[in-house]
C-alpha cells in the first residue's frame, strides 16, 4: 500500500512537470510565433486538399516565414525568391496536412527568421492574411 | 490579321491557331512513352543515381568552360545567357514552369554544341532523395568559386557593360514593351537592381553551403520532401500545379506548392548567386530546374494517364500559349522562333525524358475517380455586367444534363467567374448564386441557391480581371434534390456584392464599382 501510494505521488510529480514544461513551451513559442485559428471553409469534399493561402507583403532579404501547425511540425516555408518577390505582394500556398485540422479549426503558427535575429511573430505588413482553401485533387492507390 | 496578346505584343491569327492546334494535341495526346513510340533521343539522368555517367558531368564541365571563353558579345557567353534570365524570367505565376522550360532546352543545345558532345544532355538533382549540394558541384567550373569566373562586381561591370548596352539597343519594340512591364526602362535600371540587390555576389560567398557543409536546414528539407512534392503533384488542374494566373509574365501573383516550396528554398538555401536572378550563373541553377521541369512532366503524365488536362483549360488556354517570350536564342547564338509560351507547352523539339525520379510514384499509383467523366469546360454569356452594392450581375451557361447528372451523384462542378477588382476592395464581398429566382432581394449564404462567397484578398494595385474558381456542386445538388433544375434550360450565375459584416466598405476614394467580366462552368 505504501508503495502504492509512493508510486502514485511519483507520477503526479511527472504529470505537473510535464505541464509545467509545456507552459513554458507553449510561452516560448507564443512570444515567437503568431497563432491563426482559422476556420474550415467548408465541409471537405473528396478527393481535395487543404491548403493555407498566404498574403505577404514586402519581405526583406534573408527573412523567411515558416509556419507551424499546432504540433510544431513545418507545414512549408515563405522564403521569396528574387528582389522582385520581396516587393510583395504575392499569395503563397501551402499544404495543410489533414491532421492539423481540429474540429472546424486549424491553427496555424507563424514565425519570421532573419539571418543574424532572434525568431519573431510576422508584422501585420509582413503576413497580411491567411485563408484556408481546397484544391481539387488526384487520387492515389496510396492514398 | 493580328491578335493582341495580354502583355500588348502581337501576333497573327494563323500563327495563334497552330499554336493552339498543337498545343491542343500535346494536350489530348499521350505521351510517346505511353504509345509505345520511339524513345525521346536524349536521357536527362539523376547526377546521384548509382551508375551516372561521368562523361556529363565532363561535358558539362568543358561547355560551361567554353561559355566562360567566349567574348561577351556573343549571346552564349556564360553571364549573358544568365542575363536571359535576369531580363525575361517569369516568377510567382503561370508561366513558371514553361518559361525555364524553354530557357534549359536551348541552353542544353549550346551546351552540347560547345562540348561536342553529341549525346549531352543536362542532369537534375533530385533534392528529394538528395536534399544536401551533390559532392561534384564543388569541383573545377562546376563550382562558381572556380577562378575561371569573374571575381568582383567591378569586373563583372566592366566585362558586361558595353556588351549589355549594345544589347538593349537592338532590342525591338515588342522585347522593350516587356522590359517596361518589368519595370526596365533603360539598361541602367538593370544595373541598378543587379548591384543594389545585390545579384552578382563575387567569392566568397558564391554559396552558402559548402562542401564541409552542403546539407539543407531544417525548413528546406521540408519543402523538398516526399509529402511536400506529393502535394505539390496532387492538383487536378494545370493552374493550381503551375501557379496562379497574372496578366503578363513579369508580374507576381502568387506561387504555387511546387514553385513557392522547393523552388523558392533550394534558391536562397543553396544562397549567394542562387539568390537572386542571376543565379544561372552558378552550374547548380540548371540541375535545379532540370528537376522542377521534371516534376511537371510527371504531373503531366499523371494528368494524361487519368485523361486529365495538361494545360489552362477552356479561355484560359489562348492567354496562356500567346504569351511571348522574346529573349531565347539558339545554339548558335541566333534569336529563336519559338516565341511563345505554347511553344513549349510540350517537351516537343528538344526531344529528351527523364530517367526516374522522386514523385514517379504519382503516376503509377494514380486512379482515376470512380465514374469520373473527362474534364469539360462551358463557356457562358453575360445578360448584365455591372456590379454595385443593390446590383447583382449575372451570366448565363448552357451545360449537358449529364454534367448536372453528375454533380447531383457527388461529382465535382465548379463555376469560373472573373470579377473587375477596384483598386484596395475592402469591406465588400462577392457571393455566388445558382439560379436563384428572376429578381429575388435578400439573398442570404443560407437560400439553397447560394454557392459561395469571394473576397479579394491581399493588396491590388492594379485595376485589372480576376478569376475565381468556385464550387457549384452543393447548390447544383440541393436544387436537383428540389427539382429546381430544368435540363434544358442555362445554368444561371448571379453574382450579388454586399457588404462584409464589421467592415464599411471603402474602395479607394470612390464609391464601390464594378462589373462581372465572364462566367463558365466546368468539371476538373
Amino acid at each position: 500500500m505504501r508503495h502504492l501510494r509512493k508510486t502514485k505521488l511519483h507520477s503526479v510529480r511527472w504529470i505537473v512537470l510535464a505541464l509545467l514544461i509545456g507552459c513554458c513551451v507553449n510561452s516560448w513559442a507564443s512570444s515567437r510565433s503568431q497563432a491563426y485559428n482559422l476556420p474550415l471553409p467548408r465541409t471537405t469534399g473528396t478527393p481535395e486538399e487543404l491548403v493555407a493561402r498566404v498574403s505577404v507583403g514586402p519581405l526583406k532579404r534573408d527573412l523567411r516565414i515558416i509556419v507551424r501547425i499546432r504540433n510544431g511540425e513545418i507545414a512549408g516555408t515563405i522564403s521569396p525568391y528574387g528582389a522582385q518577390a520581396r516587393q510583395g505582394p504575392a499569395v503563397y500556398t501551402i499544404p495543410i496536412p489533414a491532421s492539423a485540422a481540429q474540429g472546424d479549426d486549424v491553427l496555424l503558427l507563424v514565425e519570421v527568421e532573419q539571418k543574424g535575429a532572434e525568431t519573431r511573430p510576422p508584422t501585420a505588413q509582413e503576413v497580411q492574411g491567411i485563408k484556408l482553401a481546397y484544391v481539387p485533387v488526384t487520387q492515389s492507390e496510396t492514398k | 490579321m493580328k491578335d493582341q496578346s495580354p502583355s500588348g505584343i502581337t501576333t497573327t491569327r494563323r500563327r495563334f491557331l497552330a499554336m493552339a492546334a498543337a498545343t491542343v494535341a500535346v494536350s489530348a495526346s499521350p505521351f510517346r512513352s505511353v504509345l509505345g513510340q520511339a524513345p525521346a533521343k536524349y536521357l536527362r539522368r539523376n547526377i546521384s543515381a548509382p551508375g551516372f555517367p561521368a562523361q556529363v558531368l565532363k561535358s558539362y564541365g568543358n561547355a560551361i568552360s567554353a561559355m566562360l571563353k567566349l567574348p561577351p558579345s556573343d549571346p552564349r557567353n556564360w553571364y549573358r545567357n544568365a542575363f536571359i534570365h535576369t531580363l525575361d524570367c517569369p516568377h510567382g505565376n503561370w508561366w513558371f514552369p514553361v518559361w525555364h522550360r524553354g530557357y534549359l532546352g536551348w541552353f542544353e543545345r549550346a551546351c552540347r554544341d560547345l562540348s561536342a558532345d553529341p549525346n549531352f544532355a543536362l542532369p537534375f538533382w533530385d533534392w528529394t532523395a538528395q536534399p544536401r549540394v551533390p559532392r561534384q558541384l564543388f569541383q573545377g567550373v562546376l563550382n562558381p568559386a572556380d577562378p575561371a569566373y569573374v571575381s568582383s562586381y567591378n569586373a563583372f561591370f566592366a566585362q558586361l557593360s558595353d556588351p549589355m548596352s549594345a544589347l538593349w539597343k537592338s532590342f525591338s519594340a515588342d522585347q522593350l514593351k516587356v522590359l517596361s512591364l518589368r519595370g526596365y526602362t533603360s539598361m541602367s535600371d538593370v544595373w541598378t537592381q543587379v548591384q543594389n540587390d545585390p545579384m552578382f555576389c563575387p567569392p566568397p560567398p558564391v554559396r552558402v553551403l559548402t562542401s564541409a557543409h552542403p546539407g539543407f536546414d531544417a525548413p528546406t528539407k521540408k519543402a523538398v520532401s516526399l509529402d511536400t512534392i506529393q502535394k505539390a503533384l496532387a492538383p487536378k488542374d494545370y493552374v493550381s500545379f503551375g501557379s496562379d494566373m497574372a496578366p503578363f509574365h513579369s508580374k507576381s501573383a502568387g506561387f504555387g506548392i511546387l514553385e513557392g516550396q522547393p523552388h523558392n528554398n533550394v534558391h536562397n538555401c543553396v544562397g549567394g548567386l542562387m539568390e537572386d536572378m542571376l543565379s544561372p550563373i552558378d552550374p547548380i541553377f540548371f540541375m535545379h530546374h532540370s528537376n522542377i521541369d521534371r516534376l511537371w512532366d510527371v504531373w503531366t503524365r499523371k494528368q494524361q494517364k487519368l485523361n486529365l488536362p495538361t494545360l489552362p483549360a477552356g479561355a484560359d488556354l489562348q492567354s496562356w500559349t500567346s504569351e511571348p517570350f522574346l529573349f531565347f536564342h539558339d545554339e548558335k547564338g541566333n534569336p529563336v522562333s519559338q516565341t511563345t509560351a505554347g511553344d513549349y507547352a510540350a517537351i516537343g523539339q528538344f526531344d529528351y525524358s527523364y530517367q526516374s525520379g522522386s514523385g514517379e510514384d504519382v503516376v503509377t499509383t494514380a486512379t482515376p475517380q470512380p465514374n469520373a467523366a473527362p474534364a469539360q469546360s462551358f463557356q457562358g454569356g453575360l445578360t448584365s455586367r455591372a456590379l454595385a452594392l443593390g446590383t447583382p450581375a449575372q451570366g448565363q451557361v448552357s451545360v449537358p444534363e449529364s454534367v448536372l447528372q453528375a454533380a447531383a451523384q457527388g461529382s465535382a462542378v465548379f463555376a469560373r467567374v472573373t470579377i473587375q477588382s477596384p483598386p484596395s476592395v475592402h469591406g465588400v464581398s462577392f457571393n455566388v448564386f445558382v439560379n436563384p429566382p428572376d429578381g429575388a432581394s435578400g439573398l442570404t449564404p443560407e437560400s439553397p441557391y447560394y454557392a459561395a462567397t469571394i473576397e479579394f484578398f491581399g493588396a491590388h494595385h492594379h485595376n485589372e480581371p480576376s478569376t475565381f474558381t468556385v464550387p457549384i456542386s452543393d447548390a447544383l445538388k440541393t436544387l436537383a434534390a428540389k427539382h429546381m433544375l430544368k435540363p434544358n434550360e442555362p445554368l444561371r450565375i448571379v453574382v450579388v456584392p454586399e457588404t462584409t459584416p464589421g467592415l464599411a466598405p471603402r474602395v479607394g476614394q470612390a464609391p464601390f464599382a464594378s462589373s462581372l467580366g465572364g462566367v463558365s462552368v466546368g468539371t476538373f
